[in-house]
């Protein structure tokens, strides 16, 4: 049996991490946090996670598609499914970048407040698709 | 030509959006300088910078680029270029572009170079347009403004900016952003035309290039070089910093017991003291002085012949960079007979 | 053409509204062949203390329009060269808002009626005396205050229904995007741990009083705008407004430890403007000059006065604020990266600018990062009305 998961989750509202955290926590996986783009790139470097939930509107406007740059210019990184979970397409009408058409790829796009049940799915699911990856190369 | 228009105010947007074609890279500062780096947030970005050290050439012909490896039993193994590596440069100025434009007449002429080539395919140009400082003499140069090279090109005209669309890619770029850009007013062709001339006047340094080959082939003798061999260092940082200039040296880099090794070109320049040595010892340039003369009368007259234009860009990094602060504007007038220039 | 010297002189305006600057002489211009007509005009709209300029010729009135940007057009409807009908027409072209008056010797029905069709706002016909003339200059002078506060009002309502999208959708998705969450999580947990859901509803209800708080400036912002807190023109004693702002913090003040002083002069600062207007925008600048210090800090508020202004400073010892965002301080939901994370809804600076701007005046910064800041307000002082300068109004 495989050791749980690593999320981490990357979010200037505490609140917001804390809460998903413990969700997230209570339906068996490992939860990391971290406050900013820099903290989390860093996080992510030190830790490895499995997955990672990336906020957009950090301390400016489009910091988390940045630190999502950052990390896939990472070789450790360039790979770790990254869902963005953001408010800014509701709050700018009409701008939207399409997870798939992405040449710096995100894995899905999450609007908030997030469906929990929804989120909860397709992570097993992502993290089902990088199992059967590692099984047959 | 399509034109269309961004409120700055959503250019962090725009850049966002940029990431679907690449990595976005823009200059940054660093210790009161400015160099393009990928960037890690939009507000790193400065893209009312004067000029970066080096200029984008460092992308398409790195410093030391290994062109292959060799192992026993392996045979040749090509280096990997990173050809999947795409790359957007945001925020290069006319004057950058301009001199990327000749780096691709020399090294897709009459010489294709399949590593420049491989990167020039992956790297997209978005310009932006400045305002000449105390060193830019692009306008002398006609560099001041050009009409490719770009994907996308952006005008400053106060709180928004007209983008000017040059390839299928930057239509690509803006048609992804969706609502982002709006159509070009009335008011901002008046605006463009008013800035656009206010720059042309704004310009402090004028170097006349009309007859220049013509008085450099004259002046051959000239003790000007002398004078200025003399400042010389012969530290070829001007070199570093030309955006058109190319030359490289290749080396072999061996290891113990010669079973593999690599070869790799690095930069070289004109004014080191082996650029003229050949085999067997004989050095056709030894003195700076003559060193000097030679790269002016490469950028100057012989490019001119080669190409039909002066592969010098106006920049003013080599003005900005020489530790003994030469100047190419003073060189060029004191060579005029023009009075109260000092080399 | 020639330019009779009107009776006074006729500086080009600084600004493009002369009648927006309370008190500030409206410049008409009159465009009539007849040059008896010109000089009896400029006699009679000087006297009202009107600037006036007279044209001899249609096209000389147009080439002068843009320079003078003249806010009533005094013509006559049949002149030589350009028609006064055309213009009109050319006049409208230049300025859309500049009023039109026709004055005609040959008054019929249809010529009046075509000139207003045309733009025109009213004509008089000749002859005529000059208290008629001075009405109708006056009604069209009117009409046009209210055309451009309309315009303005307008401008006003669209710009803050599209600040109300963004205040809308960015301020308030945040805390409520927190709460949803934790009531979703608390939901779903089959037993929550009794520590954490008290601290979780606690958080809940911080963020509601977070909604609270900027709903509650956002009307205060509203309310400015709307004329309300700022209409009034009266004699406001700034030494007692401070000291009633500087009462209600003491006790935040003393929980940082941070001294409050009142460096106010004890005889009064009397000012002019709105008693609810300047307590609004003093509170904000208290509250910040608290918030933002540091624990056994200090906050100094004081005023240099002279015959015209009060400048009033109100200085702390805080946090300072970085040269970048000097800029942006005064914008909406500007708020400062401060690892505190201090709360507050970044529209205090907002407002505070606004009401200053309404009353004639001012509010500007200086800071120095770790060291501290000082805004000062300036104000038009209060005079007593034999002081007060004439204003000329028209």
């Amino acid at each position: 049996m495989h050791s749980r998961h690593k999320i981490l989750i990357v979010d200037d509202d505490p609140d917001f991490s804390q809460a998903v955290a413990s969700f997230l926590e209570a339906s068996g996986y490992d939860v990391l946090q971290a406050a900013d783009g820099t903290e989390g790139l860093k996080v992510a470097k030190a830790e490895r996670p499995d997955l990672i939930l990336m906020d957009i509107m950090m301390r400016e406007r489009t910091e988390g598609f940045f630190t999502i740059q950052e990390m896939r210019r990472t070789p450790a990184l360039k790979d770790v499914p990254i869902f963005v979970v953001s408010s800014l397409y509701a709050q700018i009408p009409g701008f939207r970048i399409t997870p798939e058409a992405s040449w710096l790829a995100h894995d899905a796009f999450f609007a908030k407040p997030v469906d929990l049940t929804q989120l909860l799915e397709k992570i097993r699911q992502r993290l089902a698709e990088t199992a059967r990856k590692e099984v047959a190369p | 030509m399509k034109v269309l228009r961004l409120p700055k105010e959503r250019l962090d947007l725009f850049a966002s959006v940029l990431q679907q074609f690449g990595e976005v890279h823009a200059p940054v500062e660093q210790n009161g300088k400015y160099a393009f780096r990928a960037l890690s947030r939009w507000s790193d970005a400065r893209l009312d910078y004067p000029r970066t050290i080096l200029p984008p050439k460092k992308y398409f012909v790195p410093p030391k680029d290994t062109l292959f490896q060799y192992k026993e039993g392996l045979g040749y193994v090509p280096a990997d270029l990173a050809a999947d590596r795409r790359i957007i440069l945001f925020g290069l100025h006319s004057c950058d572009i301009y001199g990327l434009n000749i780096l691709d007449q020399v090294f897709s002429g009459k010489y294709d170079d399949p590593y420049y080539q491989a990167r020039r395919k992956n790297v997209a140009i978005i310009g932006v347009d400045c305002i000449p400082d105390e060193h830019c003499f692009c306008h002398s140069m006609r560099a001041d403004f050009v009409d490719k090279g770009f994907d996308l090109f952006f005008q400053d005209l106060g709180d928004r900016y007209l983008v000017m669309v040059g390839t299928a890619l930057g239509d690509d770029m803006v048609l992804a952003t969706g609502s982002l850009f709006e159509p070009v007013t009335p008011e901002d062709l008046a605006e463009y035309k008013q800035r656009s001339s206010a720059k042309r006047k704004a310009f402090k340094l004028h170097v006349e290039i009309r007859d220049l080959p013509e008085i450099f082939e004259l002046e051959y003798d000239s003790s000007l070089w002398k004078q200025v061999g003399d400042r010389c260092l012969s530290c070829g940082a001007c070199s570093m910093v030309c955006p058109t200039c190319y030359c490289f040296d290749v080396a072999d880099d061996v290891d113990l017991g010669a079973r593999s090794g690599s070869r790799s070109r690095t930069w070289d320049s004109c004014l080191f003291s082996t650029h003229a040595m050949v085999a067997g010892g004989e050095n056709f340039r030894e003195g700076r002085a003559s060193r000097v003369k030679f790269r002016y009368y490469h950028k100057q007259r012989g490019f001119v012949a080669e190409y039909g234009r002066p592969s010098c860009v106006g920049c003013g990094r080599c003005i900005s960079a020489c530790p003994v602060n030469i100047d190419i504007s003073q060189v060029i007038s004191q060579l005029r007979g023009i009075e109260n220039a000092t080399a | 053409m020639s330019q009779v010297a009107p009776s006074a002189p006729v500086p080009a305006p600084a600004n493009p509204d002369a009648t927006a600057v309370p008190g500030a002489p409206a410049t008409i211009i009159v465009i009539d062949d007849d040059r008896a007509m010109r000089l009896s005009c400029e006699k009679i709209l000087a006297k009202s203390g009107f600037r006036v300029q007279s044209f001899e010729s249609g096209s000389a009135g147009l080439e002068a329009v843009s320079g003078l940007k003249p806010d009533m057009a005094v013509v006559d409807l049949k002149m030589p060269g350009i028609s006064g009908m055309e213009v009109i027409a050319r006049l409208h072209e230049i300025d859309p808002q500049i009023v039109i008056v026709v004055i005609t010797g040959y008054a019929t029905i249809d010529t009046a009626v075509e000139a207003m069709k045309s733009g025109a706002y009213d004509f008089v016909p000749k002859p005529f005396s000059p208290d008629e003339l001075r009405l109708i200059v006056k009604r069209g002078l009117e009409h046009r205050r209210l055309v451009l506060e309309s315009q303005q009002a307008e401008m006003e309502r669209e710009l803050l229904r599209r600040r109300f999208v963004t205040f809308v959708s960015h301020q308030l998705q945040t805390p409520l995007v927190a709460i949803h969450q934790y009531l979703d999580v608390l939901r779903r947990l089959d037993n929550p741990d009794p520590a954490k859901l008290h601290e979780w509803l606690d958080r809940c209800l911080t963020r509601t009083d977070e909604i609270q708080a900027i709903i509650k400036d956002w009307l205060t912002l509203a309310k400015v705008e709307g004329g309300q807190l700022v209409h009034q023109r009266a004699k406001v004693d700034l030494t007692r407004t401070i000291a009633e702002i500087l009462k209600t913090y003491e006790v935040l003040a003393a929980a940082e430890r941070i001294t409050l002083e009142n460096r106010m002069p004890e005889e009064g600062c009397p000012v002019v403007g709105d008693q609810n207007g300047l307590s609004v925008l003093f509170d904000n600048l208290v509250v910040n000059a608290i918030k933002y210090n540091r624990p056994g800090g200090k906050v100094a508020v004081s005023v240099e006065r002279t015959p015209a202004e009060a400048v009033v400073s109100v200085a702390d010892t805080g946090i300072g604020i970085p040269e970048k965002y000097r800029k942006l301080l005064f914008g909406e939901f500007f708020r400062i990266q401060d690892a505190k994370k201090t709360p507050g809804t970044g529209l205090g600076l907002a407002i505070a600018k606004r009401v200053a701007s309404e009353m004639g005046g001012s509010i500007s910064v200086d800071s120095e990062v770790d060291v501290g800041s000082t805004f000062r307000v300036r104000l038009l002082a209060w005079r007593e009305p034999d002081e007060a300068q004439e204003t000329g109004r028209a």
